[in-house]
């Protein structure tokens, strides 16, 4: 019989929800977006408006891919306090970096230390992704944000857009390995089963 | 003569315990809808590793106990149900816990273990 820890019960509900892959898989893609619209100016925009769409793709997919598996479900009021946490603290590190400029000196500042920046800028991801695995309690979004930070770090030092290229293709193939595991774990229910 | 009948009954029971929750797979059901607002008959499935049968038979129960609210829809032409524990569902289960944290609490050490700390 299972173990009757309640928390470990409900960590381990929600974890089943997020073990598709389709979260790592739209943050891969998401970076490789920032790839192709670093390396060709023509697709600058494009790659905006692609950028846009990740996040309703997601949801679409969640609600088409991994429903049908395995069932759905609405989190209490703990875990809804959670995601705004996370949503909180990415404003508030978004507002932050707008104002680190302004109070450092302008642009002029920024380019005149641009092995700081890139660090820190590497850093600034890392924080996003670090506040995604704490409180959504998603581990594996630790090693995304390194893999994510790395890339942009990288990519200023180098000026080359290649790592996102890298840490993108290595984020989206994870989440690709994570969704076929999903995908054979749990079969789409046949017939009436499961539909009661 | 019922065991509940000579207990003193400020006394917890083992007697006294619900035996709607006791039960081990209606317990899995209530602890997991414990911890969500709601979730579909695939998702208690999925979580408890019950069959289809047995979730259904044991979600009756709980429904008929007024601890489950059922709300049945549907998708396309395909069957919804959502499972959501009401406010008498919380109560029974915080109480059946405490019942059931006090009883086992009480319990005196195993017979062996008394034995081996005196020799």
């Amino acid at each position: 019989m299972q173990s009757l820890d309640l928390t470990r019960i409900e960590q381990r509900a929600w974890r089943s929800y997020h073990e598709d892959g389709l979260m790592d898989i739209a943050f891969g893609v998401l970076l490789l977006f920032v790839f192709a619209g670093s390396a060709a100016d023509r697709f600058h925009w494009v790659a905006i408006v692609l950028l846009l769409l990740v996040g309703p793709a997601l949801a679409i997919s969640k609600r088409f891919v991994t429903a049908p598996r395995i069932g759905a479900v609405e989190f209490g009021p703990a875990r809804k306090a959670r995601k705004r946490s996370v949503v909180l603290f990415i404003a508030a590190l978004v507002a932050a970096t707008m104002l680190v400029p302004i109070v450092l000196g302008g642009t002029e500042w920024l380019r005149s230390h641009a092995t700081f920046v890139s660090v820190a800028l590497g850093c600034w991801v890392f924080a996003a992704f670090a506040a995604i695995a704490y409180w959504l309690q998603l581990t594996r979004m630790y090693a995304v944000g390194l893999l994510f930070g790395a890339a942009f770090t990288l990519a200023e030092l180098l000026d080359t857009p290649v790592p996102f290229l890298i840490a993108g293709t290595a984020v989206a193939l994870s989440g690709v390995v994570r969704l076929v595991a999903f995908l054979r774990r749990y079969p789409r229910p046949s017939g009436t089963d499961g539909a009661y | 003569m019922e065991p509940t009948d000579r207990a003193d009954s400020a006394q917890p029971s083992a007697t006294d315990i619900d035996r709607l929750i006791h039960e081990p797979a209606r317990l899995v059901i209530v602890a997991t809808l414990s911890v969500v607002e709601k979730a579909d008959f695939l998702f208690l499935m999925r979580q408890t590793g019950l069959t289809q049968g047995n979730l259904s038979s044991h979600m009756n129960k709980l429904e008929a106990a007024g601890y489950i609210d059922v709300e049945k829809t549907f998708r396309g032409k395909r069957p919804h149900t959502v499972l959501r524990l009401t406010d008498a569902g919380r109560a029974a289960f915080a109480k059946y816990r405490a019942r059931m944290e006090q009883v086992l609490g009480d319990l005196s050490p195993e017979p062996h273990t008394e034995a081996k700390g005196l020799s």
